[in-house]
This record gives structure tokens, sequence and C-alpha cells, in this order.
């Protein structure tokens, strides 16, 4: 961690483009490997890549009005801004529910993840070890803070996106173009459904403004978030299709996690078989920096929420929260289609309405004050 | 201090090496290279669900020199069990398999044709893929006879590995379009979509010698193919599918003509011999490429739909025993040229009737051309190409030829000078 050591001591706490995009490309894009695959795919067959560009389509306008919000305001983070605007007692109930959404999200999603790597590739070991271990190592990386968790997330980045294309390029060899005909799936009416109903894909846009203090500024924020908010769709949007041409309509979405699936069907010709291996590493190294970033913003809001200036202290308990809470659901299906799905019913209308809500109190706020 | 602490992460090195719950070393593993699944003998399926499992393991000691390998007796590596379906019989073997089983190496699934003739094939093979070690790569391989025979008759040419035969059969089967390729992946794809059939590679125990009937290079079905020595194991025609269920069967000819109408496969390597258009006792052997993808247009109209089909096809010719001079002679060219074209369009056309006739469906995946017409899958599944729509179509069949060398040597001798 040469950077995180020497180079931004000068500016403690502040990370620049490069890291701040990769962050949050890895928080996104691997929406496109879990549970949110198998969701999509059941609702939309193979027109589910359409409902990554409708939901980004859909919440975009939230994104650019809060970030013009974050721009009028500099140095404060979202939370800051809220109570700005409307008031202490109001900005702790807004703070509050948007933590708890992002504790029981964090909890949800890291046991989905748990449940994927005992599905896939270590059946005998028992869940809460693998949880313990798997949550132990975010909380390490989360702990050395966020400038670290951005230089590692830039540092393994390049890996990763060889990684992967390495995957679609053979892929290629089982693809078919014809299936992604019908083109709309289950209906026009039904992908634009789904694409207002899975718009909190993209919720991490948000919370992610909650760190905008510390990005080194304006300018590398948007720039960073808009370029990596197209990334992300981008690469989302292959992986779909690649699920979708290699397995059909129809199977697809019976397949519990398309990603692992894929990774076992490529060959690198007829003798180097089996190397899904290759791909579970640089899988699980974003996993690992995602849940990171995760609960570095629990516990911070957290911090916020309750008034705690070294937030950083928090992050052992709140990740221990996170594993009980974690432990609840019995199986992955209870997990996603219950929880996560209830998460989702309410916490889209949140991004979707706070942000030109916000943006319209300070407007009014700043006309009454001449 | 320091001392203590070195000590303590050393006692935790030691926790590590221990390895976790998933740790195992490659000798305690038996990797399964051909699952085989058959009716049990005395269980009515009916009643109670059952399968006859055989697992051939890999032998890894073969490849150690001076450690004896193939002289070892080869049934001790292949058993057979009854269990109530294919990944529990992994534990009730080792009640006298040593290693832990594994399928994750498993290149085949074998099936004897009368499972495959029944509704549970799909139920055991459909559901096994829960199983996380059952791969979609693994190819289906249908039998004449029961599965366990063919693969305890199964004994491949010297220092080839059991594995390695698998793999070199098939890939190069698929690679002569004799068999197609048939992986679980593609069953489930065309199983699920419902719209088409599915074509297994169709596979048997011959007789160590066959050698009455002979008739043209690919007309044969698996079994029958004549010769002399060798394994007796042969690989030619396919088994066809449909709603997982089996139905019939193509020959070598039929598979090559279903593989040259479908855009989904991969034929490289496909000789073919036809007769001799100026001299018909003589047959012109010709390497058959496709030259790009067959263009299949399926047009929506009142009634059944009309399907036009292009089929753009390059010919090497490699063989004239006639000693007819086709190089130097462009009349003779055209002459053989639509002698081809006739003679392959009669094979496509024969195929294409027997397919809307008999199995009332097609294998060649051209619902891949349908689909486009429709915005969504609910109107497309209305539709219902495979019930509906393709028994009934009109198929216009288009071959293009061209002719694009003639080996390496362009003259042939003129006999009657020779025989001067």
């Amino acid at each position: 961690m040469k950077i995180g050591g020497s180079l931004v001591k000068v500016e403690k706490d502040l990370i620049g483009i490069k890291e701040f995009f990769s962050v949050i490309v890895f928080m996104i894009s691997t929406k496109a490997t879990d549970m949110t695959t198998t969701k999509l795919f059941e609702d939309t067959f193979n027109a589910a890549w359409m409902v990554i560009i409708g939901s980004f389509v859909i919440i975009l306008p939230s994104i650019i009005v809060l970030n013009l919000v974050l721009k009028k305001h500099q140095t404060k983070n979202l939370l800051e801004i809220l109570q700005l605007a409307m008031g202490r007692q109001v900005a702790f109930g807004i703070g509050f529910i948007l933590f708890l959404f992002l504790l029981v999200n964090t909890s949800v999603e890291s046991r989905s993840y748990a449940d994927q790597l005992i599905t896939m590739n270590f059946p005998k070991t028992p869940l809460f070890i693998l949880y313990f271990a798997f949550l132990l190592f975010c909380l390490w990386g989360a702990k050395k803070g966020w400038e670290s968790l951005g230089s590692v997330a830039w540092m393994i980045f390049p890996y990763v996106t060889i990684a992967l294309g390495i995957l679609v390029f053979l892929l290629a060899k089982d693809a078919y173009l014809n299936r992604i005909f019908p083109l709309f799936g289950s209906g026009k009416w039904e992908v634009a459904k789904a694409s207002f109903n899975y718009v909190t894909i993209y919720a991490e846009a948000f919370y992610i403004a909650m760190l905008y203090p510390f990005v080194k500024d304006h300018k590398t924020y948007t720039r960073g978030l808009f370029g990596s908010l197209g990334y992300t769709v981008l690469m989302m949007m292959i992986l779909y299709l690649c699920y979708t041409l290699v397995f059909d309509y129809r199977s697809v979405g019976k397949i519990t996690y398309p990603f692992n699936e894929a990774t076992r069907l490529v060959t690198i010709g007829r003798v180097i078989t089996n190397i899904e291996t290759f791909f579970l590493t640089f899988w699980l190294l974003v996993i690992i920096v995602k849940f990171a970033v995760y609960l570095y913003l629990v516990s911070m809001l957290f911090g916020f929420v309750f008034n705690i200036k070294e937030f950083e202290h928090t992050l052992i308990p709140i990740t221990i929260l996170v594993l009980l809470l974690g432990m609840i659901p019995t199986n992955q299906i209870d997990n996603i289609f219950i929880f996560k799905e209830k998460i989702m019913m309410f916490s889209k209308y949140i991004f979707l309405l706070l942000p030109p809500f916000l943006w319209l109190i300070l407007k009014v706020k700043a006309v009454r004050n001449g | 201090m320091r001392a203590i602490k070195l000590l303590l992460l050393c006692m935790g090195i030691v926790c590590l090496l221990a390895g976790c719950w998933d740790r195992k070393e490659l000798e305690q593993m038996s990797y399964t290279i051909a699952i085989g699944l058959d009716i049990p003998d005395h269980i009515d399926l009916n009643e109670k669900q059952a399968v006859d499992v055989t697992f051939q393991f890999a032998n890894p000691k073969l490849n150690i020199k001076g450690a004896p390998g193939q002289e070892e007796d080869p049934e001790r590596n292949i058993v057979t069990l009854t269990a109530p379906d294919f990944v529990t019989a992994k534990n009730m073997a080792n009640s006298f398999v040593t290693r832990q089983i594994s399928f994750s190496h498993a290149k085949v699934i074998v099936v004897s044709e009368e499972l495959a003739r029944t509704d549970h094939f799909y139920r055991f093979i459909g559901s096994a893929l829960k199983e996380r070690e059952v791969r979609r790569e693994t190819n289906i391989i249908v039998t004449n006879e029961k599965a366990s025979e063919f693969i305890k008759k199964n004994k491949p040419e010297s220092q080839i590995r059991v594995h390695k035969f698998y793999q070199f059969i098939i890939d190069r089967s698929i690679e002569t379009g004799l068999v197609p390729e048939s992986t679980i992946n593609r069953l489930l794809a065309i199983t699920d979509g419902d719209a088409d059939l599915f074509l297994a590679m169709n596979g048997s125990v011959g007789k160590k010698n066959n050698g009455d009937t002979f008739k043209e290079e690919d007309q044969y079905l698996a079994g029958s193919v004549p010769k002399k020595g060798g394994n007796m194991v042969q690989l030619i025609g396919s088994a066809v599918f449909k709603e997982g269920k089996m139905i019939g069967k193509l020959t070598g000819e039929e598979t090559r003509g279903a593989l040259l109408l479908d855009n989904t496969s991969r034929i490289e390597d496909m000789y073919v011999s036809y007769q001799d258009p100026l001299n018909e006792k003589y047959m012109v052997a010709c390497r058959v490429k496709k030259k790009t993808a067959t263009k299949v247009k399926v047009k929506l109209r009142k009634g059944p739909p009309l399907i036009n089909v292009t089929v753009p096809i390059e010919i090497e010719v490699l063989s004239t025993p006639s000693m007819e001079n086709y190089a130097e002679d462009l009349a003779k060219q055209s002459i053989l040229k639509k002698k081809i074209e006739s003679e392959l369009k009669e094979n496509l056309v024969a195929l294409v009737k027997r397919t809307q006739e008999e199995f009332k469906s097609e294998p060649f995946y051209w619902s891949l051309y349908a689909r486009p017409l429709f915005s969504s899958t609910k109107e497309y599944e209305k539709w219902d190409w495979t019930n509906k729509n393709y028994p009934f179509a009109t198929v216009n069949i288009k071959i293009d030829v061209e002719i694009v060398g003639f080996g390496k040597q362009m003259k042939e001798s003129e006999m009657e000078k020779v025989r001067d």
C-alpha cells in the first residue's frame, strides 16, 4: 500500500479518480455475478440486459440532481446537507432509515455471497465459519481506511478486467447471437416494470455520496462517478448478455449462480479444462473489497447518526452485527427472495425521491433567504 | 515478548496447515471419467425411482514408468451399482471404493437407449445439475445396448488412457460431423426452450468383425460400420430427443446433413464421396466445408411459414478414381458441381421431410431464426414453432457449391494411354 502510506499522506483521506472509479465499479458491477441475476432472469428472461440500462436511465436524473446539490456544498457529505436542509430531527430520521437499509442490505448480500461460495466451491465448510472468515477479511480491509481500500481497488482493477475479458472471450465460443431474441423477453411492459423495480442496483451511487468530502474535488467526484457508472452499465450488460447467449432464456432463469456456472463451462482449448478457480480468485478479491467498503459505509452512517466522530472504532461491533443478522435466514432463497425483495421494494423510493426533494428544499431556502 | 509472539504465530500456522473442511489431497480422490446410466433389471421405474449407475474411474498410475497400469484388470476400475440416482450412487460406491468419488472430470454420461426412451432420463440428468460437480460441458452418448456394457467393452488402443480416449474420439467425431456435439448445456437449453430437437451422439458396441453390409461411408448407424479388428466401440450417427425423451435415430449421413443445416455446429473435416457424374461406376471423394454460416430465413404468411435455406458449401476434390480430368475442364467442373448440388439437396430435402413427418420438429436449431419475428417470449411461445408451424412449413433448400481446389495433384493419368 505504497500510495496509502506515502503519497496520499499530504492530503489525508482524499482519494483520486482512479481509486474512486474502481471502488464504484466493484461495488455495483458485482451484481452481475450474484443472485440479482437470477431474479432478473426470472422476471424478464432474455431482456435482463435491457433492465440494466432501463434502471440506469430511470435513476440517472436523481443521481445528477444529487450531484448538483453536492456541488453547492463542497465540503459536506450527504447527511450533513440533509441536516442543513431539513433540520436535525428529520436528518436523523432519514439517516437512521438509510443506516438500517444499508445494514440489512449488507448482511443479506454478504450472506448471499457466503452461500454462493459454499454451494459452488466449499460444500463441507460450515456456513458460520466461512461467513466469519469472509467478514474478518472485509473488516481487516475496512479497518485500513478509505484510502487504502481505494488503492487496493485500483491495484487489482486491471487484473480483474483482464480476467473478465478472458471469461467473456471464452464464453463467446458457446454463445449464439440469435438467443437474444425475442428482443423484449417477457414483454415490453414487464421490462419497464422490472427496470423501475430494480433501480436499487445503483443504490451505491447514493451511499457513496456519504464519502463526498473524501474525494479530491468535485470534478474528480463527478467524473469518477459517471465514468464508473457508464463503465459498470456496460460491464453488467455484457455479462448478462453472455449468460443469455450461452444458456438460452428458459434455462438461464433456472441457474442459481449463472456467473459460477459460466466459469465452469469455459475451457481453454481442449486440454485446459476446469478453470473456474482462476476466475474465483479475482472474483473473491473484488467481493472482499466490495464488502470492506460496505462495512466502512455502514459504520460511517452509524457514526454520523449517533454523533460518533471516530466512527472507525465502531467497525468491529458493526461487523459482528452484520454477521449475526446475516445468519438469520435459513437458506439463500429465504434470504434473497424474501428479505432482499422487501428492502428493494421500500428503499427504491428513497433513492428516487430524496435527491429532487432535497434540491427543492435547498432551492426554496435559498430563495427565502434572498 | 517477541519470542512469545513468534511462538503464537507458529502455533497459528500449524492450525492452518491442517487445512479446512474442503481440503482434499489428490490421492484421496477418485475421478470418474464416464458415468453410465441404465434401467435396473428387476425394478419397475414407474413405481420406484432407481437407476443402474456405472462408474469408470481414471487410473492415474498408468502414467508412471514401471507401474503396472494396462496389465491390471481393467474391470477393477469399472463398477456398477443400483442407486436411487447417480448423485447418491457416489456415496454408495464408497462402500467398496476407497477414495472420494468426484464427477468434476467426467467427460461423458453414457445412457442406454432403453432409459433414454423413458421420461426418467430427463429427470435424472436435469436434476443432477444441482450437484455442483456435474458440469454442463459433459457430453451425452446414447448407446444401443446397456451403458455398462458399452463402458466395459470399450478397450481403447494401447497407450491411450480412458479420459483421453473419450476426449479424442468425441472431438474427432464432431470434427468429421459423424456425431453431433451433445453437451448437457445444449440438452437443457433446447429442452427448456421447447422448440427444437436435441441430437445426442449415438454409440454402440459392434462385433469385432463386422463385414457384410457395404454402403457409402456415412450411411451407417452406430454398431454397423463394417470393419475388422480395432476397438469394439463405435460412435456414428445420433439419437433424436424431443422434449427430453428419445424418439428416433439418425444415420451418420443424416447427422451430417443436420449439422450442415445447423449454424450452431462446428464441422471442420468432412470427407464425402459422391457418384461421379461422368462415369457412374466410380465415386468422387471430396472434402466438404461450410463456407459461411447457413442462411435461414423464416417468413410468416397466412398458414404455415415459409423457410428459405441457403447452404454455401466449399468442395475440394480429393480423388477421382474414374480418372476424369476435372481440374482442366470447366464444363466438366460445372457438371460435377450440379451433380453434387443435386445429390446434397436430395439428401437434405429428404432429411427435412423426415423430421417434419416423423419427428414433427427439427434438430437444426432453426427456432433461433423464428425468434426475431416476435418481440416477446409470450407471443413466440404462443405461436408455437415446433407443434403448430414447422411440421407444416414449406422448406426451400438451395445449395451453393464452389469447387475450391483439386488437391496437390492437378491432372489424372490418362488410363487409355497407360494401358497402351
